[in-house]
C-alpha cells in the first residue's frame, strides 16, 4: 500500500487530470478523488451545487426569405450543465429550446460524415468534434465556412466544391480487369500509401481555410480535392495516372498552392493535404 | 428593380434581363400544356423582388445567382410541369 501511495503522489504532482486506467479497483476511489481534488478544485462543487453554468454564443444569422436584410450575429446563452460537451450539442439545444429557425447541417454527430463543418472561434472544424470551451467569460463565435456563399444561417453553398470533386474523376480507371473476375489485388505496401488519404470525409474545412482558394475558387481545386487527386494518383490499382497528371498541367488547378498550410492545420480528421499537394508537385516535376 | 429609362441599361440590369431571356428560351423547350405554368412561375419569381433598389448590389447579385441555379435545375428535361 505504501509503495502505491508514493507512486500516486508522484503521479498527481506530475500530471494534473490524466489518470491512468490501469489502477486496481481498490485504489481507484481514493486515487481518483485525490487526483481530482488537486487538479480541478471547482468542478466537483459546481456539479454538486447544480448552479447553472451559462455560456454565451454568438451565431451568424441570415434569412434568404428577406434577401435585402444584412447578415447579423445573434446572442444565445446555454447552461452547460444541461448540455453535451460538443458545439453541435449546444447548437441543437439552441434550436430545440430557443430559436427553431436556426439552420445548420448535421448528420452523424461523430465526426465521420462532414456535414457540420463550420467556423468556430476562427477555426474551421466539425461542430460535433469541437468541445465547448468551458471558460464562461468568453463568448464563442460561430460562423459558416469562410468565403463561401451562404444558403441560410450556417449552411454554405458547396455545389462548386462538389463539381470540382467530380472533375477529377474520383473513381478507379483501368484498361483491363483480372481474368478470374475477382478483386484487383494490391500489395500491403501499396495499400499503406493510401493511409492518410482515404480517410478524407470531404467536409471542406481545409479548402475553405485556404486564402488561395478564397481568391481563385473557380479555377484552383483546393486542398481537399487535391488530396483526393493524390489518393488516386498513388493508388497502384489505377491505370489513368498519366491522364490525371495531364489534367493538372496548367497554372491554376494545382499551382495556386503557395504552401500556406492552413489546410493541414485545420483538418478536423488530422490529415495532411499540404503534404499531399507537395507530393503531387514532386511527381509532376519528375 | 423597375427599369424606368430603357435607353441606358446598367450592367446589372442587363444581367437580369439576360437571365429572364434565358428562362423564356428554356420555357420554349417545355411540353406545350405546361408552358403557361412555367411562364407564370417565372414571372412571379421576378416580380417578387421588383421593388429592390437598383443600387442594392449584394441582394441583386444574390438573386441572380439563385435565379441561374434554379434555371439550371428547371432546364432539366425531366421537369415537365410546375405548380402555380
Amino acid at each position: 500500500m505504501n509503495t502505491c501511495r508514493t507512486s500516486l503522489a508522484v503521479m498527481s504532482s506530475v500530471i494534473a487530470g490524466s489518470v491512468p486506467r490501469m489502477m486496481s479497483s481498490s485504489m481507484r476511489a481514493g486515487a481518483i478523488s485525490s487526483v481530482r481534488g488537486m487538479a480541478t478544485a471547482t468542478s466537483e462543487p459546481a456539479r454538486a451545487a447544480n448552479s447553472p453554468r451559462m455560456k454565451k454564443f454568438k451565431i451568424y444569422r441570415w434569412n434568404p426569405d428577406e434577401p435585402t436584410s444584412k447578415p447579423s450575429m445573434q446572442d444565445f446563452e446555454v447552461d452547460l450543465n444541461e448540455c453535451g460537451p460538443m458545439m453541435l450539442d449546444a447548437i441543437i439545444k439552441i434550436k430545440n429550446e430557443q430559436d427553431a429557425t436556426l439552420t445548420f447541417r448535421r448528420s452523424c454527430r461523430e465526426g465521420i460524415c462532414g456535414s457540420c463543418a463550420m467556423n468556430i472561434n476562427g477555426t474551421n472544424t466539425l461542430a460535433c468534434l469541437c468541445r465547448i470551451d468551458a471558460d464562461l467569460t468568453q463568448t464563442t463565435k460561430v460562423y459558416p465556412l469562410p468565403h463561401m456563399f451562404v444558403v441560410k444561417d450556417l449552411v454554405p453553398d458547396l455545389t462548386q466544391f462538389y463539381k470540382q470533386y467530380k472533375s477529377i474523376k474520383p473513381y478507379l480507371q483501368r484498361k483491363d480487369y483480372p481474368e478470374d473476375g475477382k478483386e484487383t489485388l494490391q500489395s500491403i505496401e501499396d495499400r499503406k500509401k493510401l493511409d492518410g488519404l482515404y480517410e478524407c470525409i470531404l467536409c471542406a474545412c481545409c479548402s475553405t481555410s485556404c486564402p488561395s482558394y478564397w481568391w481563385n475558387q473557380s479555377e484552383y481545386l483546393g486542398p481537399a480535392i487535391l488530396l483526393q487527386t493524390y489518393r488516386w494518383l498513388v493508388d497502384s490499382r489505377d491505370h489513368a495516372t498519366e491522364e490525371r497528371k495531364l489534367a493538372l498541367e496548367n497554372s491554376m488547378s494545382l499551382y495556386r498552392c503557395h504552401t500556406i498550410m492552413n489546410c493541414s492545420r485545420t483538418c478536423p480528421k488530422g490529415l495532411n493535404p499540404g503534404l499531399a499537394i507537395a507530393q503531387i508537385k514532386k511527381s509532376m516535376a519528375l | 428593380m423597375v427599369v424606368k429609362r430603357v435607353g441606358r441599361l446598367t450592367g446589372l440590369q442587363r444581367d437580369v434581363l439576360s437571365l429572364y431571356r434565358s428562362c423564356l428560351r428554356a420555357i420554349r423547350k417545355k411540353p406545350p400544356e405546361s408552358k403557361r405554368n412555367f411562364l407564370i412561375f417565372t414571372r412571379r419569381q421576378f416580380e417578387q423582388h421588383i421593388d429592390i433598389s437598383k443600387s442594392d448590389f449584394t441582394t441583386i447579385e444574390y438573386l441572380l445567382r439563385k435565379g441561374h441555379h434554379q434555371l439550371e435545375t428547371f432546364s432539366n428535361d425531366g421537369v415537365r410541369n410546375v405548380a402555380v
